[in-house]
């Protein structure tokens, strides 16, 4: 898988996750609804995505632009810088994450289901009331390693969150 | 985008610096044009992802390590560097220190003979992958010495 389509997977995942639509995906990120086509996979296009367009998503998903583009061994190689004590925040979605451990995930990725376990990741994420670089944190880890990769990729963009 | 285009750059020189390539080779090694690689290196213009895919592969790092910046590296020390599992690495996080204070820590042009030093080091390790000494780079780019430590707990076997 080339890192434009993880950049392509990680976006679906997040709007799945997040319940947006491309144009609401646009609206938020500050784009174009093409650009946003073009991004995840809809549309090809000669010029290809631009870092411009990549700087953009990240802004207005509020997270760091090397996340878009995390695979699952970045998510494992982050193992040891992801168990800085978690806040309250990441506490109480951790909980909840707990609900969709087991096979439960498995199940549902290999039968297809991927979509239909990002929108259950993303209820799960509103009842705790996360907000949004958390959500997109753990729907990038969802998307390239399941339960496990969402709780890493959440203390991942959490534990940046609070550096920064 | 100012901001990811300075961090960018300044990823690919000290990249660059580490791996021991010129501007040509490089843009030769990734196939892309020298006049673009020149470009992404003064942060100008609005680099295809394509293109910068490339240049991640000319360096054997993930497309990712060339966003990184200062804020994705923790503020805090490593919770242990184990130097030793391996005689080697402790021998490097010695002079590592060394190299710190004398270079890194500084602006360019010092800045710039701290790269040069920091890939001699590197050489010294012929187990280290192109990739490792161009992660290596970045760490210290944003973090300094600390930064290369990070670099080496999380990519090497120790």
């Amino acid at each position: 898988m080339s890192a434009i389509d993880v950049f392509e997977s990680n976006l679906n995942a997040i709007s799945q996750t997040l319940g947006w639509s491309q144009k609401e995906m646009a609206r938020q990120c500050d784009i174009s609804a093409s650009t946003v086509r073009t991004s995840t996979g809809a549309r090809r296009s000669s010029g290809g995505v631009r870092m411009d367009s990549v700087a953009s998503f990240a802004r207005g998903l509020d997270v760091s632009p090397p996340l878009l583009f995390f695979r699952r061994e970045d998510l494992e190689l982050l193992t040891e810088q992801a168990i800085y004590a978690p806040s309250e925040e990441v506490e109480r979605v951790t909980a909840r994450l707990d609900l969709l451990e087991g096979p439960s995930w498995d199940v549902l990725d290999r039968t297809g289901s991927k979509e239909y376990a990002l929108r259950l990741l993303g209820r799960e994420m509103r009842i705790v009331g996360a907000d949004l670089k958390t959500t997109v944190g753990a729907a990038v880890g969802a998307n390239q390693g399941g339960v496990i990769g969402a709780y890493l990729g959440m203390y991942y963009t959490h534990a940046t969150m609070r550096r920064s | 985008m100012r901001e990811e285009q300075y961090a960018l750059a300044a990823n690919l020189i000290a990249m660059r610096k580490v791996c021991g390539y010129t501007q040509a080779q490089l843009a030769k090694a990734a196939g892309i044009s020298r006049a673009s690689l020149w470009v992404f290196e003064a942060a100008e213009g609005d680099p295809r992802v394509s293109s910068l895919v490339k240049l991640a592969n000319a360096f054997e790092v993930p497309t990712r390590d060339l966003f990184l910046s200062a804020a994705d590296f923790p503020e805090e020390a490593p919770l242990s560097f184990r130097p030793a599992g391996n005689a080697l690495l402790s021998e490097i996080n010695g002079e590592l220190e060394e190299l710190h204070c004398r270079y890194l820590r500084h602006p360019s042009p010092l800045r710039d003979r701290g790269y040069s030093s920091l890939g001699e080091l590197l050489d010294r390790a012929p187990w280290m992958t192109l990739g490792i000494k161009a992660s290596c780079a970045i760490g210290a780019r944003v973090r300094g010495a600390a930064g290369v430590r990070q670099v080496l707990q999380l990519r090497c076997p120790l």
